[in-house]
């Protein structure tokens, strides 16, 4: 018994059967604790619950305010840009959508991640998830909750766009299009943002049961009494919960795979050369979870140095979420070789004219950049000791966040700058406002991170238990 | 209390101390003059002593201070939560009590009128809504300009509405400190007592007015000038003039005359930049009877057969880019070729009657021709002899070399037997001089103090004249200067009043603009402000002045035109009473008393006087280095309109670029200066220069640089004050040019030059039309969709564009414009690419760097079945109707510019900003039957659909379909060569669905499958090889 290593420490604990996969599992990926050897549960406990406990660090007070400050900033360019017009950006007749779509598409693909570690790997009893995927989920939630502001906020008529574009009864009888792939965006987005945000809070239950039983002030004991829901541990309600979890990562994985393949619609069903083609949506899916995954490698390297979670977050996470980034980036680079040869094989001279222009025109560097960063860069992974460094990854998953913003800023401005009629041929130059908004929007996500950081557990204190008792036993073997 | 008291005392001592430090002698010396106090620069002052700045210079902005910022934001603060309290004002629309029997709410009325922008005088039709006057079309029954008008007379409207108007007149303007603005009452009755004392002191008035071809209004200056006696004169002058035609033909056939030009009859055209399809002359009309001779097949009653044009010229104009053939020159060497020319025909050929002509030989003979392309031009011509035209270099060359190049052009019409059919002197176009001499004796005559009042209408000289010429100093000795402008212009500072005047479209007029063509111009609208006109104001100046005769007993010049019209009334009233042929004159809008003349094939010929040649070879030598063209734009012609915002937007037709003049220069000069687009150039002329952006425009002769002129006012108003630089001002032919090493952005709608192979243009040379009419359009593939296809039950709106007959004027952007109350940007926003135009035309190059092939392209809205904007709309803003047209709906539409990225014409336009807070004024120019769109909404063209219903509504009152042609779209109705037809594709007989299955017609992009509305007729090249 005590070498289970599943996250259910009751229901599941009596099923030989399914030990005996969750062990193999184990054997095979888990050369090595998921937890540091030595911890208790308490000890957990204590660990994960501090930064909630305590008044904040020094260090995270300088990096909230960092935050805040940025977020600040980007609220009030996008409020000038809301005031006084789009022009307010570098678009023009030609570039109709450049950073905006652009930071649309790079957010929701950073929210890839959450869903995939919380949904697919729990599926297939990836135990190693139960460290990162609480922190990867609340990535996910407010990667799309920056994501979901760019579509709003690109359109010129935003006190009209934030409800014409949902199919409310009304008087005038005025519908939506169902055949537009940025209505498909609206019920994609919303129903991810939904199933993601129930998927978290579900997780969350446990362990706000913990924080509000550790409570010693009144008014939180409240607010987490609230939030757990009445969480009383018991087994029933563990089986309970853990169905409903079951069902939720079930609801969850077809949206890894549908959501990004709808944003890719957007441009895949178009009719410009370098948008039109059908190997978008895996190419999308591929490249989303690229993105996530580098921007969990990124903020949970971050998080474990101000957090003390080294314990938790050990260097095992990290290289298999290296893995993953390296099997995705090479994905990535096989689509990116894919739409040169379909651009030469498919004989059409818009669509080949698309790629030399994109890879030797005007924004070559930019097209540089992004296979740099995406496809050369990532195969430094193939060494175990870059694999398993926390220097060298973290550069390298900096890197993968630009390249991939990159990708997204090639697809559409290289494609649009010049497509069907020379004489509307045309260069696209941001202003400092679309700069401006774009840091801005990481202002917003990692002051939203930051605040999960400090007021709710970020690793999964009840899973966590569960892989310790592994950990524990092989840590006793050493 | 007292310890703060001490300490802002010690602080003060501290900054007294301080202030006795200096850090320079000039500083020190300050000081002292301030008494010891220091006068800080601005940067070093705290915000609080900065708030008296007016702003950064340069930048247009404002640096508003911290402590204004927030009083500002405090104020607004405030007002924003008191006006949340306050309810609406409550606007009233007022009803007529007594409603105008011509009226009807809703309900346009035309009147038909004449354009007053150029000498040429196209005949026009205003529209007017509740009264007031919202666009000008060409009139279509004007035997002249057959229903054209070009961008400025679209754009004239505009005028109308200016908000930098003259909205009183204005006293005392030659001082400045004095100045003020006074009723026009008032300083006419100013200038009458002047006049009059000048009158008993028998002093000599002028009366300067630009060219007038009013009859009317000659005859009532002619009166005034008259009755002061004392050598009182009445002169003329125009910045760009047809002089050098008029002397030429006086030299030449001994009558100073603009001929008629029969381009309708003319099979092979050579112009030495003359450019007839852009600027020159009377453009409209030779543009609509050229375009007569380019039709081809179902649009040109089967037709296989067009004209050639050739173009021997230094820059690429308007007409050279629609030439078949076109030879760079270098600017100055005109007069050169057109005789290298003659002797290629003449003594080389030994063909004309001049052939036998030692006189004209012996001349010709020292030009000898060895340009081979000069040799087959001249063996062309003169197989086409009686149908050939040969044309000077228009507004490109002046003084003594144009009228040199007159001559030589005289000799060749008259060699090739033209005199009389392509060129007609009976029916002249006009016959007056507005030469530049005759400013230049007015100036002396002035200085020399022989001029005691002179009355100033219709023109700027302050502005159009070189800098030395002395005009605004000769002015000093003038006694009383009088300027009657609707604008406070560069000349109304040297003037000691200046007399508002009507707008063209609140006043009587009329003009006789060729032999025989009486038209008349009506007022549209009653003045808007304090205004008169200038032959009302003259009159009233005769009557204070006590000149007698008509001056006694006329009221208005309303009623001194109807008596002069009697005259005409009296020959050509067909039998009716004066009253009746009134009525009927202002319903038609002009009088034609030579028509049958006009029509005949052929008419007398001049004979040439060969003694016309002797001064050419003085102008035949060539300019050693760069030479320098001035040349007019189709949008600003010589610079009135400056303040008008529809042509300073307007992209020329050839560059594309809006708002600034520059230098053009060759491709290859740029390469070998190392000149980039929109480098600084110094261009230096003498002792005179200005510095203006770099153009590479391909088609400048290599040794060539072009500079246009009518930039660079400095009183115009908001619009027109310093954009670009005064090329007037730039006196002389060799020019040197240096980098400044500034670069400037010019604001540019087209960035792309070349067709890149795509099948959007397609064209043939007229041999390989010949011998398939599919030539250069070969069969597509079959294409099929897996749609439902729509059903067009009704009908179903269609459009071709005849590429062989377009010719890139830009009339139809105008005309779109002043229909659809389309915005203008600003120059910043059209550097952006946010230009708003609906129709725009598109202009490839192809073949030599320096001597390009060219083809304009309209493009607009093309309405496709499969609309790719269609599917792409989330809120469905953007949908197909049952007549096949592509609606807009702008208030539904959100913004997000997806259609417009989907779009592969790219002809959706997007307002960036609020556009459409123009001046109160101007917005009585728009289109009341239009949305103005507000920020954040698509738009493009909608096919005119306010047109479409009109069209319907009307038809469906008599109960009939429409008729084929009864609705023209905007552009369709102001193009000049009648390159658009619209209609119904739905009924087999209309024009639209015969031109739409000549074999030359073709869709754009058409394996994109979206199956535009709009198909295109293949260009024609009339040239040997491809």
């Amino acid at each position: 018994m005590s070498t289970v290593t599943s996250m259910r420490p009751v229901s599941e604990m009596d099923n030989p059967e399914s030990d005996g996969v969750v062990l193999a599992n184990a054997a095979k990926i888990l050369n090595e604790p998921l937890v540091e050897p030595g911890k208790t549960i308490s000890e957990i406990n204590d660990d994960i619950c501090k930064p909630l406990e305590s008044f904040p660090t020094k260090k995270w007070l300088i990096a909230f305010t960092i935050a805040a400050l940025v977020a600040g900033m980007g609220v009030t360019l996008m409020g000038i840009t809301i005031g006084s017009g789009i022009g307010e950006w570098g678009l023009n007749r030609t570039v109709g959508w450049a950073f905006d779509i652009t930071n649309f598409v790079f957010w929701i693909g950073i929210g890839h991640a959450g869903t995939l570690i919380s949904a697919i790997l729990f599926l297939f009893r990836q135990n190693w998830r139960t460290s990162i995927n609480r922190s990867a989920e609340a990535m996910t939630i407010f990667a799309v909750m920056t994501a979901g502001l760019f579509p709003l906020l690109h359109t010129g008529r935003q006190w009209y766009a934030f409800y014409w574009l949902f199919p409310y009864p009304n008087r005038m009888d005025l519908w939506v299009n169902f055949r537009s792939p940025l209505l498909w965006d609206v019920f994609a987005v919303s129903t991810y943002f939904t199933i993601s945000a129930v998927f978290w809070f579900i997780g969350l239950i446990p362990d706000n049961a913990t924080v509000r039983d550790r409570a010693q002030n009144k008014i939180r004991k409240a607010i987490y009494t609230v939030l757990s829901m009445g969480w009383t541990g018991s087994a029933r309600a563990w089986i309970h919960y853990e169905t409903a979890y079951m069902l939720l990562a079930g609801l969850s994985t077809p949206l890894v795979l549908s959501v990004h393949s709808i944003v890719s619609f957007d441009f895949a069903v178009s009719i410009l050369p370098g948008w039109h083609a059908t190997i978008f949506p895996p190419y999308f899916v591929a490249g989303a979870v690229f993105s996530g995954f580098a921007m969990v490698l990124t903020l949970l390297i971050i998080a474990r140095e101000v957090f003390n979670l080294k314990p938790y977050i050990r260097i095992v996470h990290l290289e298999n979420m290296n893995k993953i980034i390296m099997l995705t980036g090479l994905m990535v680079g096989y689509a990116y070789a894919t739409e040169f040869f379909m651009a030469w094989y498919g004989g059409n001279q818009y669509e080949s004219f698309v790629f030399l222009n994109r890879a030797f025109g005007p924004y070559g560097w930019s097209y540089w950049t992004m296979v740099t960063c995406n496809v050369v860069i990532p195969q430094l992974f193939w060494f175990k000791k870059v694999r398993r460094s926390i220097v060298p990854m973290f550069i390298i998953s900096i890197f993968v966040n630009i390249g991939m913003w990159f990708e997204r800023f090639v697809i559409i401005v290289t494609s649009l700058h010049r497509d069907f009629l020379p004489s509307s041929w045309n260069m696209y130059k941001p202003t400092m406002l679309e700069v401006g908004i774009l840091i801005g929007s990481f202002g917003i996500f990692f002051t939203l991170f930051l605040l999960f950081c400090r007021f709710l557990p970020t690793i999964a204190i009840s899973e966590v238990k569960g892989v310790l008792f592994h950990s524990k036993h092989k840590g006793g073997h050493h | 209390m007292e310890n703060q008291n001490e300490k802002a005392k010690e602080t003060q001592k501290k900054t007294d101390i301080d202030t006795k430090y200096w850090r320079s002698e000039e500083e020190l010396n300050a000081f002292k003059t301030n008494n010891g106090v220091r006068e800080q620069e601005p940067e070093f002052l705290t915000s609080p002593l900065r708030e008296d700045e007016a702003g950064i210079e340069g930048t247009g902005k404002t640096d508003t201070s911290r402590r204004e910022f927030v009083k500002l934001m405090a104020a607004s603060t405030v007002m924003l939560g008191a006006s949340a309290c306050t309810r609406r004002p409550v606007e009233k629309i007022v009803p007529y009590v007594k409603k105008p029997e011509e009226i009807v709410p809703g309900v346009a009325n035309w009147y038909a009128s004449t354009c007053s922008e150029c000498e040429a005088n196209c005949g026009i039709v205003v529209k007017t809504r509740e009264g007031r006057p919202i666009k000008v079309e060409g009139n279509e029954n004007h035997p002249a300009s057959q229903g054209g008008l070009c961008a400025r007379g679209q754009a004239s409207i505009l005028n109308l509405y200016d908000a930098d108007r003259l909205q009183k007149s204005v006293a005392n303007s030659r001082m400045p400190n004095r100045h003020a603005s006074a009723t026009t009452q008032s300083v006419l009755e100013k200038t009458a007592s002047t006049l009059n004392m000048l009158k008993s002191e028998k002093g000599r008035v002028v009366v300067l007015t630009g060219k007038n071809k009013s009859p009317s209004s000659l005859k009532l200056i002619d009166e005034f000038v008259k009755g002061f006696g004392n050598g009182s004169s009445h002169v003329q002058y125009e910045a760009l003039n047809l002089s050098a035609v008029t002397e030429a033909s006086s030299q030449s056939f001994g009558k100073a005359v603009v001929p008629r030009y029969r381009f309708d009859k003319a099979d092979m055209i050579v112009t030495f930049g003359a450019d007839f399809l852009g600027t020159w002359g009377s453009n409209v009309e030779y543009s609509k009877d050229f375009s007569k001779k380019r039709k081809l097949g179902a649009v040109g009653k089967g037709s296989t057969n067009m004209s050639k044009l050739v173009a021997i010229e230094p820059i690429m104009t308007l007409t050279g880019s629609n030439s078949d053939q076109r030879i760079s020159i270098k600017g100055g060497d005109e007069v050169r070729t057109a005789l290298m020319l003659a002797h290629e025909l003449i003594v080389n050929q030994s063909k004309s009657k001049y052939a036998g002509n030692s006189q004209v030989t012996g001349m010709l003979n020292k030009y000898p021709n060895k340009n081979p392309e000069l040799k087959k031009v001249a063996s062309e011509l003169w197989e086409n002899k009686g149908k050939s035209l040969v044309l000077g270099a228009g507004y490109l060359l002046s003084g003594e070399s144009a009228v040199a190049l007159e001559n030589v052009v005289n000799l060749l019409n008259s060699a090739l037997e033209n005199e009389g059919s392509t060129v007609d002197g009976t029916l002249a176009y006009s016959t007056d001089e507005t030469s530049s001499e005759n400013i230049t004796k007015l100036i002396a005559e002035m200085k020399s103090g022989k001029v005691q009042a002179l009355l100033m209408f219709g023109v700027n000289p302050a502005y159009t004249l070189p800098t030395n010429s002395g005009f605004a100093d000769s002015l000093k000795s003038v006694k009383w200067v009088a300027q009657f402008s609707q604008f406070f212009d560069e000349t109304s500072k040297h003037a000691d009043v200046v007399v508002a005047t009507n707008n063209a479209f609140e006043n009587w007029s009329d003009s006789e603009s060729q032999k025989g063509l009486f038209n008349i111009h009506q007022p549209t609208i009653s003045p808007l402000y304090d205004t008169k006109s200038f032959e009302d104001s003259l009159l009233a100046l005769g009557k204070a002045t006590n000149l007698g005769g008509k001056f006694s007993n006329t009221a208005s010049f309303h009623d001194y035109l109807k008596d002069s019209w009697k005259t005409i009334h009296a020959s050509h009233g067909g039998g009716k009473s004066f009253n009746a042929f009134w009525e009927q004159l202002l319903r038609t809008g002009f009088v034609d008393t030579n028509a049958s003349a006009r029509k005949s094939e052929s008419t007398a010929s001049r004979t040439f006087n060969v003694n016309a040649l002797n001064g050419v070879e003085k102008s035949a030598g060539s300019i050693n280095g760069m030479s320098l063209v001035k040349y007019p734009k189709v949008s600003q012609f010589d610079g009135k309109n400056a303040n008008n915002s529809w042509l300073q937007e307007m992209p020329d037709p050839v560059s594309k670029v809006t708002w600034d003049n520059y230098a053009c220069i060759a491709v290859s000069t740029a390469d070998k200066m190392g000149i980039k687009q929109g480098d600084m150039l110094k261009v230096s002329v003498g002792s005179d220069s200005v510095v203006l952006p770099a153009f590479i425009q391909p088609g400048t002769h290599p040794e060539t640089v072009a500079i246009a002129v009518g930039y660079g006012r400095t009183s115009a108003g908001r619009v027109g004050d310093s954009v670009g630089v005064n090329a007037f001002h730039l006196n002389g032919q060799k020019v040197e040019i240096v980098k400044t090493g500034d670069t400037y952005k010019l604001a540019t709608t087209q960035m792309h030059h070349s067709l890149e192979n795509r099948p959007i243009v397609k064209e043939a040379t007229l041999k390989e039309y010949k011998k398939d009419h599919h030539a250069g359009n070969p069969h597509g593939p079959e294409l099929v969709t897996i749609w439902p296809e729509y059903k067009y039950p009704g009908y179903k709106w269609g459009m071709s564009i005849d590429l062989n007959s377009c010719t890139g004027c830009g009339s139809c952007i105008i005309g779109c414009q002043s229909e659809n109350n389309i915005p203008v940007v600003g120059r910043d926003n059209v550097r952006a690419s946010r230009e708003m135009h609906w129709i725009r035309i598109d202009r490839y190059y192809s073949g030599e760097q320096d001597n390009p092939e060219t083809v304009h392209q309209p493009m607009m809205c093309s309405q496709c079945e499969n609309a790719p904007c269609e599917t792409v709309c989330p809120v469905l803003a953007t949908m197909h109707d049952h007549e096949g047209l592509n609606q807009q709906v702008y208030n539904r539409c959100v913004g997000t510019r997806y259609c417009a990225n989907n779009c592969p014409y790219k002809v959706r336009r997007f307002n960036w900003f609020t556009f459409t807070d123009v001046p109160g004024s101007e917005k009585l120019a728009y289109n009341p039957d239009i949305t103005v769109r507000t920020r954040g909404v698509m738009e493009k063209c909608t096919f005119c659909i306010q047109r479409i219903r009109e069209a319907k509504d009307h038809a469906k009152d008599e109960t009939r379909a429409v008729h084929d042609g009864e609705i023209k779209t905007a552009c369709q109705q102001s193009c000049p060569t009648n390159a658009i037809v619209f209609g119904n594709t739905n009924d087999k007989k209309s024009m639209v669905t015969k031109a739409k299955t000549d074999p030359r017609s073709y869709v754009a992009l058409e394996d994109l499958n979206v199956r535009p509305s709009i198909s295109y007729l293949t260009k024609i090249r009339n040239k040997e090889e491809a």
